[in-house]
């Protein structure tokens, strides 16, 4: 295998993607659409990652006995300050308690800052930056405040389609997708424009021919979905960074979803349209077919996790490398093996 | 160069039942313009098809520049250069686009490469066109480039499928002198082609296919092999004592009157010429003219072609 002869056929294929701007323009659609889904999930999570706290009433406290790292059992506390201790079967009555936790407490009146409630009735309170078993307390006329991040269903959501990875499925469906359109050229174009005979009668090699083919899709949508990922990484950081106090992507599994299991996929999908275009007559077909490619992908990555077949994680992303890494071996050997000079030039229509 | 540019050894090609080419052997020595002959689908392409490592034949094989077809294709494929009967150009890409791709293809050093391009450009006289997309050229044009393709790499044998099918006479005209220009230059050419005048005008030998090879040789030889040799009498008048003392010379083989004239069946029409002038004279015959019948490769074909359809 000669890699500059298939280097020049990629080249060469380089050159007619470029001269077509349809092609150019389908390819650039999928990772255009990704960079704004991306910001579309990041602008509502980053505005729904800080709840604002409401306006707290004036309990007007006189705090006259103080308790610090006690534990408390079956009292009753009036205007009492209560610091690093616990509460258990007790009333509170016009207190402050903070950093502490409460179980089975009736409290009224009172200013509850930093504490975990277990089984409560609270009246007339202030709920402050603190934690409560919401099916076993009760809050009648109290303000629930400070900073609790992301509370709500729909913040959890989007959280999940950012941290679980379930956004960069689409990455593996732009890189099967992707080669479909310009894959189909690459061979069916040779055959429908009569270029491939004179193609085949140059010293090229079945393999350098094929490995060529490979590179010159490959290349151009790898570039692109590495592009759509560096542009939207920047995005979803900017916007989520500043609230969150950390970069929300990439993690382990994003990394390795892009930098490894893309480009994987991305040869399965090539190697796939490869052996359709072989077989085919137009491109038309060819991206009909093609076009089928994306279901096995869609089946192991949004049945397979939905029905809990495979938690996103770093050793999932592992074992989906390695098996797409042997359809990818099997298909490149098929593909080599099938690779027909006569069939493909008698079987023009 | 030593040995044969091309040896074809008993060629044979089979699609499903039909048998496409059958047997086909023959010899191109170098710097020889060779051309196939023969009707829509008598296996001209098939042919040239095997030499150029594009099919395999089911049987026979061939050696070109003295490397076998079968057991060494790619060296082959990097002795010759393939104008196929489409020009078969990326649409899309500049003229200089095309070629260079198929330059760097054949490992053409790359400073070489840019005065090769421009040096054929400009024998082609399509050099200001060099940066245009071939989808704007006319099809004359599109064939020049396609030739400028076969040739960029300077190969050893020239493939030709057709050069001249489809084109205008002035394109024709063009692309046969380019052909004329690269024998005058030594190169070695197989010709497949349907046009009788440019197989006679461009050819050293031909050979005239249907399946089979019916025929091969310089189309003179061919012309003395299957007709003998002739005379043409042109005379005022033609009658009976003419033509009776033109039989009774012992080198006449065969006398008969056509369109006119007199054709005279001679063994060494040098020698016996003068004899049977004199003998025209002599019987009081008024002589226009005398001169040896000639054949045209257009008989040639249609005697054999129709021959062969005939059996």
């Amino acid at each position: 295998m000669r890699f500059g002869k298939a280097w020049i056929v990629a080249k060469k294929d380089f050159s007619e993607f470029k001269a077509n701007k349809q092609i150019i323009a389908t390819l650039a659609m999928m990772p255009i659409l990704m960079t704004i889904f991306s910001v579309v999930i990041a602008v509502p999570l980053a505005s729904l990652a800080v709840e604002k706290p409401p306006t707290e009433p004036d309990l007007g406290l006189n705090l006259l006995i103080f308790y610090d790292h006690v534990d408390l059992k079956d009292t009753t506390l009036n205007n009492a300050w209560v610091n690093h201790s616990t509460i258990m079967n007790g009333i509170v009555n016009v207190s402050y308690i903070n950093n502490s936790t409460l179980t089975n407490v009736i409290a009224h009146g009172s200013l509850l800052d930093n504490v975990t409630i277990t089984d409560g009735i609270l009246t007339g309170c202030v709920l402050r930056n603190s934690q409560y078993s919401q099916n076993s307390t009760v809050m009648i006329d109290t303000v629930v405040s400070g900073t609790t991040k992301g509370t709500s269903e729909l913040y959890k959501a989007l959280l999940d389609l950012m941290t679980h990875s379930y956004l960069l499925y689409f990455f593996f469906i732009m890189a099967v997708a992707m080669p479909t359109t310009i894959a189909s050229y690459s061979f069916v174009g040779e055959k429908t424009n009569r270029t491939l005979e004179p193609l085949l009668s140059t010293p090229l090699t079945d393999g350098e021919l094929l490995f060529g083919k490979y590179i010159a899709v490959f290349v151009p949508v790898m570039s692109l979905i590495l592009l759509a990922f560096v542009i939207m990484t920047a995005l979803v950081d900017m916007l989520t960074a500043p609230v969150l106090g950390y970069l929300l992507i990439p993690d382990a599994v994003w990394l390795i979803g892009v930098f490894v299991v893309t480009p994987i996929i991305c040869m399965v999908g090539i190697s796939m349209n490869v052996y359709i275009s072989s077989k085919v007559n137009d491109v038309r077909t060819a991206q009909q077919y093609s076009a089928l490619i994306v279901l096995p992908v869609l089946l192991v990555f949004v049945i397979g996790p939905a029905t809990g077949l495979g938690t996103i994680t770093v050793g999932f992303m592992t074992i989906i490398a390695m098996a797409f890494l042997g359809v990818l071996a099997f298909l490149a050997w098929l593909n080599l093996r099938t690779f027909n000079r006569e069939d493909i030039l008698t079987s023009w229509k | 160069m030593s040995g044969w540019a091309i040896e074809a050894k008993g060629l044979t090609r089979v699609f499903g039942d039909k048998l496409a080419v059958q047997g086909v052997a023959f010899r191109v020595a170098w710097g020889e313009v060779f051309s196939l002959l023969g009707p829509n689908g008598a296996g001209k392409t098939t042919t040239m098809r095997m030499l150029c490592c594009l099919l395999r034949p089911n049987d026979g094989t061939a050696d070109i520049g003295g490397v076998d077809i079968i057991r060494d294709p790619l060296h082959v494929r990097e002795q010759i250069g393939l104008l196929p009967e489409n020009p078969g150009l990326y649409e899309s890409l500049s003229a200089e686009r095309n070629l260079r791709f198929y330059g760097e293809i054949y490992g053409v050093p790359p400073d070489k490469l840019g005065k090769r391009i421009e040096e054929i450009l400009k024998l082609l006289e399509i050099w200001d066109r060099r940066g245009d997309k071939i989808a704007k050229f006319s099809k004359g044009m599109r064939q020049k480039i396609a030739i400028a393709r076969a040739i960029v790499h300077e190969p050893r044998i020239l493939f030709l499928d057709e050069p001249t099918a489809s084109l205008d006479p002035e394109a024709s005209k063009v692309v046969r002198d380019f052909i004329l220009q690269l024998k005058a230059r030594g190169g070695t050419i197989l010709l497949n082609t349907h046009n009788l005048y440019e197989a006679q005008r461009l050819s050293d030998h031909v050979g005239i296919i249907n399946t089979r090879l019916l025929a091969f040789g310089a189309p003179s030889d061919l012309a003395d092999k299957m007709w003998a040799k002739a005379t043409v009498v042109t005379l005022k008048k033609i009658d009976e004592r003419v033509l009776a003392a033109v039989k009774a010379l012992d080198f006449v083989k065969n006398v008969s009157v056509e369109d006119g004239q007199m054709i005279v069946s001679l063994g060494d029409p040098d020698n016996d010429n003068p004899a049977l002038a004199q003998a025209l004279v002599k019987a009081g015959a008024e002589v226009v003219s005398i001169r040896e019948k000639e054949h045209s490769l257009e008989d040639i074909y249609l005697k054999l072609v129709k021959g062969d359809k005939g059996q």
